[in-house]
């Protein structure tokens, strides 16, 4: 199997603090990952450093046979993505302005028709059609992560980082995320996840990495 | 859905723009006052509609645009519905910048008075952005009242600083404008407006490097890098921008309370956050709305002229009101 992206030797630290020392991973092209492990152990940190948006100190990362630093912001925005657990916006978007900021890395390069298709089907895809119009910020918080979620698919990116994505969500929102990511893999893409979720980690099958402090 | 925000706006522009034209020391019927503005002659009417009071209102019109627009790129920019470039001191070292230049010898209503007016703005965003940084943070957190604060204690730093100029100089130029830094539109020459919309154009191109990336502002910066854009590029762009239109306004008008938070701040309450519809329909209304108060302020006691200042707060306040009002009971 062909390697999307791999973490070697890192040393992770927030703050003063380190979290993983000279750790390693590989992520396999069409595999899930899920990172597990208890609170405050550095989950949410090894994420975003393989996001490229946590300094590394000492070690490497590369993506897609490249080193991290080779690329672009625009170009790492096609390859790779990162989906946060809980939403933030300083202003009240609508639900389609907000998931539509997920097309920004592609949507010079795409017809109006064609954005418009993907826009309509990651609404679908996450059961947000009817939420629409309103404001991202009136909504529940597992609707909430349901706009996460769209947004990130949307990006259309090979490696989707998703971090707790489930945490706020009822059972048969559940399921819609676990078919989601399962498609993802089939289609030959890579997704990385960390989750507290015993039931939502065993019906997705895959790698499980255990994080300890 | 999108043409019904535009409508409404228009109109009134053009019911303002009609009165404001019509209304004054100098006047006539609607057919005089229309005559003497084709015609383009030598009677009073015609001479005080084509050399004072057609600059005035387009001037008054510029400004309203501009600092509307600034307020609304401030706010986005700053993740602050209540950034304002009066408020934050932007207005203010704008007007240092413009004094200076006035004192090392430059014209008034010159372009290169109103570059060096850029100049104090961006200086001021520069500090605010500064003293507002988190350690070890990338980018500052504006988005709390905390920043709001020290915006306001910057403006009355730079006020203040204004005040020892003015009151210092022996220069008759920066003299003779000291009454400016009130704020006031009648100093509106056919000159002074072609800079005004000469940096108003420039401030518009700058925007529109950033478009509708704008609005990914309202994320936190890493969620804005793993789209693929750059936060701090974005933010510097809509600083220059913003710096530019709030300058173009100041230069020739001084510092103009009040709009620039009011306008933007109530029309994303009716249409939204989204720039593409905030900023064009921000731009009308506040173009609307300082023609309005100059009128008023112009011809509301007879040859007296009373600061825009007053009109603004006393016209702006109850409409923002009501719209609040309005959005909390629905």
């Amino acid at each position: 199997m062909k390697t999307l992206a791999a973490i070697k030797g890192a040393t992770i630290s927030r703050g003063n603090k380190v979290l993983l020392e000279n750790f390693s991973l590989q992520l396999e092209e069409s595999s899930i990952t899920t990172i597990i492990g208890a609170n405050g152990v550095g989950k949410t940190s090894l994420l975003l450093a393989i996001a490229g948006e946590l300094a590394l100190e000492g070690g490497s990362l590369s993506i897609a046979g490249k080193n991290i630093s080779d690329y672009s912001l625009a170009e790492l925005a096609l390859l790779r993505t990162y989906c946060p657990s809980t939403l933030n916006s300083a202003f009240p978007f609508t639900v389609n302005e907000f998931v539509n900021f997920g097309s920004t890395p592609w949507r010079k390069n795409v017809s109006v028709m064609l954005h418009a298709e993907r826009l309509a089907r990651v609404l679908a895809t996450f059961d947000l059609v009817h939420l629409g119009s309103k404001s991202v910020l009136s909504l529940s918080s597992g609707e909430q992560q349901r706009v996460l979620l769209a947004k990130t698919f949307l990006q259309g990116a090979r490696l989707l980082i998703l971090d707790e994505p489930t945490t706020a969500l009822d059972m048969s929102h559940q399921i819609l995320i676990n078919k989601a990511v399962i498609a993802h893999k089939n289609e030959g893409g890579t997704v990385l996840i960390a989750s507290h979720d015993q039931d939502f980690i065993k019906g997705m099958g895959g790698r499980i990495v255990e994080l300890k402090g | 859905m999108r043409t019904k925000h535009f409508v409404l706006p228009l109109i009134v522009l053009l019911l303002a723009l009609t009165g404001s034209i019509a209304l004054g020391g100098v006047a006539g019927s609607p057919a005089e006052v229309f005559t003497a503005l084709i015609r383009h002659d030598h009677s009073t009417l015609s001479q005080v509609l084509w050399n004072i009071r057609l600059p005035r209102v387009l001037l008054a019109m510029l400004v309203g645009a501009g600092l509307s627009l600034a307020g609304a790129l401030m706010q986005t920019m700053f993740r602050n519905p209540l950034a304002d470039p009066a408020i934050l001191g932007i207005s203010s070292g704008s007007a240092l910048g413009l004094v200076m230049a006035l004192l090392a010898g430059l014209e008034f209503g010159s372009i290169s008075a109103s570059f060096c007016a850029v100049l104090g703005g961006l200086f001021a965003i520069a500090i605010i952005s500064g003293v507002t940084r988190r350690k070890g943070a990338v980018s500052a957190d504006t988005s709390t009242a905390g920043f709001v604060l020290v915006g306001v204690a910057l403006n009355a730093f730079i006020a203040g600083a204004l005040g020892i100029l003015l009151s210092a100089t022996s220069n008759p130029q920066a003299r003779s404008i000291s009454f400016w830094t009130l704020g006031t539109i009648s100093l509106a020459t056919w000159k002074g407006l072609t800079s005004v919309a000469l940096f108003f154009v420039a401030g518009l191109i700058v925007i529109s490097l950033v478009r509708t990336k704008a609005n990914l502002l309202a994320l936190e910066d890493y969620e804005i890098r793993i789209l693929g854009a750059n936060p701090s590029k974005l933010r510097f762009t809509l600083a220059i921008g913003s710096a530019i239109l709030v300058a173009s306004a100041t230069s020739i008008v001084g510092v103009i309370s009040f709009v620039g938070l009011i306008t933007p701040y109530a029309i994303r309450l009716v249409v939204g956050p989204n720039v593409k519809l905030l900023l064009p329909i921000a731009a009308l209304w506040g173009s609307i709305l300082v023609l309005i108060s100059d009128t008023l302020a112009r011809t509301l006691i007879h040859s007296m002229e009373i600061p825009i200042g007053t009109i603004l707060a006393l016209i702006g306040s109850p409409i923002f009101v009501w719209v609040l009002v309005k959005r909390v009971r629905a």
